[in-house]
């Protein structure tokens, strides 16, 4: 009796064994096969979607063509999906599982997306600036004050200052800087930035950077004041940028294009009325129109078209992020930059702040 | 071929030769599925210099340290919950609506309440995750303590109090236990929202920090390593279950 | 002396009420042996509760040594059908129970519980658990769990139901050497008619419910009773006779 069960053991075993065998290699060649990124091009008439990833950060265009569903009527697609991430690193993810196809974000995320051989590009610039350093209301000197900014960085030696997660562009930046002055303070990196300046009030940190509006938020709540304005801090870095994935630049060039010449729009639109990405901000994010308008003045170089200091200011990240481990390879511009369709879009000089005009056209093209 | 070991060997050997082969056919890249060689260099590099070690030791401190709260005041409250009929109606209603909120969502309170980034503020996280299956448990146990038990210990001379004592507690403690064992298995899986407060070390917070630069290679070795001291816990705490509850027999 | 006057027991439901016990009246005289027959659902068990003060009547009082009896204590010991040793206490910390409750020194109580494991034979069980025991055993150790506290009454409900026939048996022999070495009263309820005529001084008779004593009968065989005697198929006869009866009333 027992002999019998011993051996319907080993035949069970065996069978086991063998279909396990069968499903190893069933599966390599299998996992090759499978890819979900794949539209059958069989299809006769082909729906085009545009997936678009964002950040809850006032420097993106995004807000008032969303607000104003420009991209619907004007783009030529037949669906657009809208995303909110809470970070930039959330979005170079996004893009690697193909959930988006475009990304108004910070810039360190995409070029470590693409150290990592993500395959997106910067087509053009949404916010330039806009990381100002926010310390506490008592006790420590600005910029004016003391003269250069690593006189006010060793203010905070020792000291633990706030910046959004690992990665983002001013983590990259406040820690350069530091690493620059030669000051051991603790970074704490918090994923969701905008509890920074309560975390301030707090004392749970002393200074704090982070994107707009909420630098802006912390002074105007009182609890904190601008030691390093952003223009200073980093000039002309390079805050955020308009993104697409090789892919879809492939399969839709002209859509790429026409994407690009209403970033533009949207950009001159902003410049001359400011007050439209507050409100804009304002509807989606529920920031208070005071913190936005605020942050605008403070930091309103918004012109779509990368000039050169933008993207100097960029190949400048690329050492700094190396240097943080956050990359291995050297990126080049190439690498990094893909300039045609701005290019071909705005094809004069950048626009300073303050010197873009209301125009009726853009005004239309925008609001529809 | 027949020792019990080979068995559990079967399946994660499978694995690992997937893994294998897809990493050297290349199919994907390695952000999004991070070679099996890359991910072995990178544990070997963090086991070298030691990082590997410091994110374990504040993990644990901070598990330990939610999970003893936990364990402190869910014990009691549950065996008076169990034992009470009034203390459960009173208690009951809150504790079922404070169980639907997830871990996560306590984290900008745990980072205002307490420091962010310190042990308190992440023990808060851990706590919460560790506490309901102890209460829970712990009020099954002691509702599900024969009458028989209880009333030959009144029928002995024993008051409420030692009955208590005596009786009720050792009886539920198989359940208690067992309410242990899995609060700190889900406190411990609390880990990574419990850390995500901007520490610089610990096991969470290596994993977000490390997915926020896409060093998916990274977040493997971290998942792994959390699955597997997750595991060693349990083991560990079975062990004690069987040893403190001898008398179970079996 | 147990004194059992008028006690009522209704139990009060939503659909209706259950009628347990109706004016029980029994006394019982010190070191007796007292077995309580009767047919399913005739309320011996709650009676049995309600002497140990596990229930309390709804009517008419229990009395024991002229006090009112409302609540569990030491001197009403009680052994269940269900084997009620607690499985983490060792079979020596079981026992001395009753006594650690007291708070008797761990060397006293010991000592005590070793005595009674001598008078069951069993000193070498002292330090293992109730799960390596048999039935019998079991039962063994918590009669004696509750003899330690010298109780006045000993209450037990179907001890030996849960054991098979010859350990039952057995477990008779064992429980009169007890009872004729510790001299204790003893109330013991039964469904077996054999064993109440093998073992009790009196047998009880109880009604259909509502519950009530039915007729008492006197059994003056000396011990060590044989189960097959004639004098013993007498008695059984005339019990089985009026019990009978009482078994129609209950089926209805």
């Amino acid at each position: 009796m027992k002999s019998s069960e011993v051996l319907r053991e080993k035949i069970m075993n065996k069978k086991i064994l063998s279909i396990l065998l069968i499903m190893i290699i069933v599966s390599v060649p299998l996992g090759g096969c499978i890819d979900k990124k794949e539209v059958p091009k069989e299809e006769t008439k082909e729906k085009i979607t545009l997936k678009v990833g964002y950040l809850p950060s006032m420097c993106q265009a995004i807000y008032v063509l969303k607000q104003y569903k420009t991209l619907e009527r004007e783009l030529g697609v037949d669906v657009v999906e809208y995303k909110r991430y809470e970070s930039g690193p959330l979005i170079t993810q996004a893009f690697a599982q193909g959930d988006a196809d475009i990304g108004f974000m910070g810039i360190p995320p995409v070029m470590i997306g693409i150290d990592k051989g993500v395959p997106i590009k910067v087509i053009a610039s949404t916010h330039s600036e806009g990381s100002s350093l926010i310390a506490k209301s008592k006790g420590y000197k600005n910029l004016t004050q003391l003269g250069s900014i690593q006189a006010v960085l060793k203010q905070f030696d020792g000291k633990s200052i706030g910046a959004p997660g690992k990665g983002s562009i001013q983590d990259v930046i406040i820690r350069t800087e530091l690493k620059k002055a030669g000051v051991n303070a603790t970074i704490k990196n918090i994923p969701i930035a905008s509890t920074l300046p309560a975390l301030l009030n707090e004392g749970q940190i002393e200074a704090y950077v982070v994107w707009p509006p909420f630098e802006m938020e912390g002074v105007l709540k009182g609890y904190g004041d601008v030691v390093i304005p952003s223009d200073k801090l980093w000039p002309y870095n390079p805050c955020c940028a308009l993104v697409v994935t090789e892919k879809f630049e492939k399969e839709h060039p002209d859509t790429v294009q026409k994407l690009v010449e209403l970033h533009n729009y949207a950009s001159l639109f902003i410049m001359a009325h400011p007050e439209e990405l507050a409100n804009a901000a304002n509807a989606e994010l529920g920031i208070n129109n005071e913190s936005a308008m605020a942050s605008i003045e403070f930091s309103p170089k918004y012109c779509a078209l990368p000039d050169d200091r933008y993207i100097n200011s960029t190949m400048d990240f690329v050492n700094a992020l190396k240097d943080l481990g956050y990359t291995t390879n050297n990126l080049t511009q190439e690498q990094i930059f893909d300039l045609k369709y701005i290019k071909k879009a705005h094809p004069g000089p950048y626009d300073e702040p303050g010197t873009v005009k209301d125009d009726p056209a853009i005004d239309k093209i925008i609001k529809g | 071929m027949n020792a019990r070991w080979t068995y559990y060997l079967v399946l994660p050997s499978f694995f690992i030769v997937i893994w294998y082969a897809v990493s050297k056919a290349q199919l994907y890249p390695a952000y999004i599925v991070p070679p099996l060689d890359m991910v072995i260099r990178s544990f070997s590099e963090l086991v070298g210099n030691g990082t590997i070690f410091q994110h374990i030791y504040w993990s644990i401190v901070r598990v330990i340290a939610g999970f003893a709260i936990a364990a402190a005041i869910g014990i009691p409250l549950g065996i008076s919950m169990g034992w009470s009929n009034t203390m459960m109606r009173l208690v009951e209603p809150l504790t079922n609506i404070i169980r639907q909120i997830p871990p996560i969502a306590w984290v900008p309170f745990a980072m205002i309440w307490f420091k962010a980034g310190v042990v308190e503020s992440s023990a808060f996280i851990v706590c919460i995750g560790a506490f309901f299956p102890i209460l829970l448990n712990t009020i099954s146990g002691v509702k599900g303590v024969p009458v028989l038990f209880v009333e030959s210990a009144y029928t002995l001379g024993a008051n409420s109090r030692q009955i208590l004592a005596k009786v009720v507690v050792p009886a539920s403690m198989p359940n208690i236990l067992s309410g242990l064992r899995i609060g700190l298995g889900i406190g411990w899986m609390s880990l990574v929202a419990a850390e995500m407060m901007g520490q610089d070390y610990g096991l969470g917070s290596f994993i977000l920090n490390s997915s926020t630069v896409l060093r998916m290679d990274r977040v493997v070795v971290g998942m792994i390593t959390i699955g597997f001291l997750g595991f060693l816990m349990d083991r560990i705490f079975k062990g004690l279950e069987s040893s403190l509850l001898s008398w179970r027999g079996r | 002396m147990l004194i059992l006057k008028n006690v009522t027991r209704t139990f009060i439901s939503k659909e209706n009420n259950i009628n347990a016990l109706e004016k029980v009246n029994l006394e019982v005289k010190d070191k007796e042996f007292i077995c309580i027959l009767g047919p399913s659902g005739c309320g011996k068990t709650t009676l049995l509760r309600i002497i140990a003060g596990l229930d309390k009547p709804t009517a008419g009082e229990v009395l024991l040594d002229d006090i009112r009896v409302d609540k569990p204590g030491q001197d009403r010991g009680m052994v269940f059908q269900d084997y009620s040793l607690f499985p983490w206490r060792t079979v020596i910390d079981n026992i001395a129970f009753g006594l650690e409750v007291l708070g008797v020194d761990k060397k006293e109580r010991y000592e005590s519980a070793r005595e009674y494991l001598e008078l069951l034979d069993l000193e070498k069980f002292e330090n293992s658990f109730p799960y390596e025991l048999s039935g019998g055993m079991r039962q063994r150790i918590a009669i004696v769990r509750a003899l330690i506290n010298n109780p006045k009454l000993l209450l037990m409900d179907e001890p030996f139901g849960a054991l098979d026939a010859q350990t039952r048996n057995i477990m008779q022999a064992e429980l009169l050497r007890i009872w004729e070495k510790k001299h204790k009263t003893i109330l013991f309820v039964t469904h077996s008619v054999d064993e109440a005529v093998y073992l009790a001084d009196r047998i009880v008779v109880m009604s259909a419910r509502p519950g009530t004593i039915k007729e008492i009968f006197n059994i003056d065989l000396p011990h060590p009773r044989i189960r097959t005697s004639q004098e013993a198929n007498l008695i059984r006869d005339r019990i089985l006779k009026s019990l009978g009866t009482e078994m129609e009333h209950a089926k209805k």
